[in-house]
């Protein structure tokens, strides 16, 4: 009975035993990581869906001829800046700076906002050309399907997160805020960038 | 237990040092966009330009995770934890790699460019000849 009782005293004492944080974060930033890797796999799973249907599709258009190259690279630049700034809110955050946590938090909200805009504008410039979910006026009809499923799976986060965003600076402003809130929406803006540097590479350039 | 309670060596310390890494990592990441922008217009066979963007995409999300992430700053347990989606595409990549280079023909079509198409086809341009197919 006392050895069971060590045991147990051991197993508690542990890591891993509970009454502990073996990953040293609080439970909101931990959730935020789990949903992140989560999502991360259902992107996962749309990308290599599209290399799927890419490799058993007879033929594939050159995307870099495609698509307004120039635009994405600019959308590319507005997400990386965006969350550069993000990063400097967070900072800002963390260090008691609610006014300057805004400023941040404004500018991050701008950056996501120039995106969809340029996305909205990609996609009905894309639709004018007579692309639909099961028509693609360059080829297969996969690549207008991928186009739409994974930018525009891309672009519902990028919305969300302009949304969460846009809640965490309003409490903020009015003194509501809490670095944990503001570091987790930071988080996900940040994952939202590392899903667009893969869907960039893999979708616009490959 | 919370969060705020600890010191996090990513945010103390001064501001004017973070704010150097955050806008040092911005820098690199613009550069090595603008290097995969290259490798996606280079005559480089499809394989080699694959093996070329992945390692740029990769270099990318470590500067994102754990600059702009803190993983830098977190505990190896976390760390590894984010590596599982990684992992597990890797695996499903070559669960299906297979089948799909079995049937690839890898002929890549050749289109007018967005530019070209953008002038009306009455002025010259190509804009409306692709709907011919």
């Amino acid at each position: 009975m006392d050895a069971t009782l060590a045991e147990q005293q051991r197993i508690l004492a542990s890591d891993w035993g509970g009454g502990k944080s073996p990953f040293g974060t609080s439970w909101s930033k931990f959730m935020m990581w789990i949903f992140i890797i989560s999502d991360a796999l259902t992107f996962a799973g749309f990308l290599i869906a599209y290399g799927f249907m890419r490799m058993t599709s007879p033929s594939w258009p050159k995307q870099t001829e495609v698509f307004n190259m120039t635009l994405i690279t600019f959308m590319t630049f507005a997400l990386i800046s965006s969350s550069a700034v993000m990063a400097m809110a967070v900072g800002e955050a963390r260090a008691g700076n609610p006014k300057k946590a805004v400023k941040f938090l404004t500018m991050t909200i701008i950056g996501g906002t120039i995106f969809l805009g340029c996305q909205v504008y990609e996609w009905s410039h894309f639709i004018g050309e007579g692309a639909t979910l099961t028509h693609n006026p360059w080829g297969v009809p996969q690549f207008a399907a991928g186009f739409f499923v994974i930018t525009g799976f891309h672009g519902f986060h990028v919305l969300t997160g302009v949304t969460i965003l846009a809640i965490v600076a309003l409490r903020a402003a009015f003194g509501k805020y809490s670095a944990d809130g503001v570091e987790n929406a930071g988080l996900y803006w940040h994952f939202v960038d590392v899903v667009w540097v893969f869907v960039f590479a893999f979708f616009y350039l490959l | 237990m919370t969060h705020d309670a600890h010191t996090d060596p990513g945010h103390g310390g001064g501001h004017a040092t973070s704010y150097r890494q955050y806008i040092m990592t911005w820098c690199w990441l613009l550069v090595m966009t603008l290097l995969a922008l290259g490798i996606g217009y280079a005559p480089v066979p499809e394989g080699i330009k694959g093996m070329l963007l992945v390692a740029v995409t990769l270099a990318k999300i470590f500067l994102i995770a754990s600059i702009f992430m803190h993983l830098k700053f977190e505990k190896m347990n976390l760390v590894m934890l984010t590596f599982s989606p990684l992992v597990l595409s890797v695996i499903l990549f070559f669960m299906t790699f297979g089948d799909a280079a079995g049937s690839a023909t890898h002929i890549i079509e050749t289109h007018p460019s967005y530019d070209e198409r953008s002038v009306p086809a009455h002025e010259g341009g190509a804009a409306g000849a692709e709907h011919k197919k």
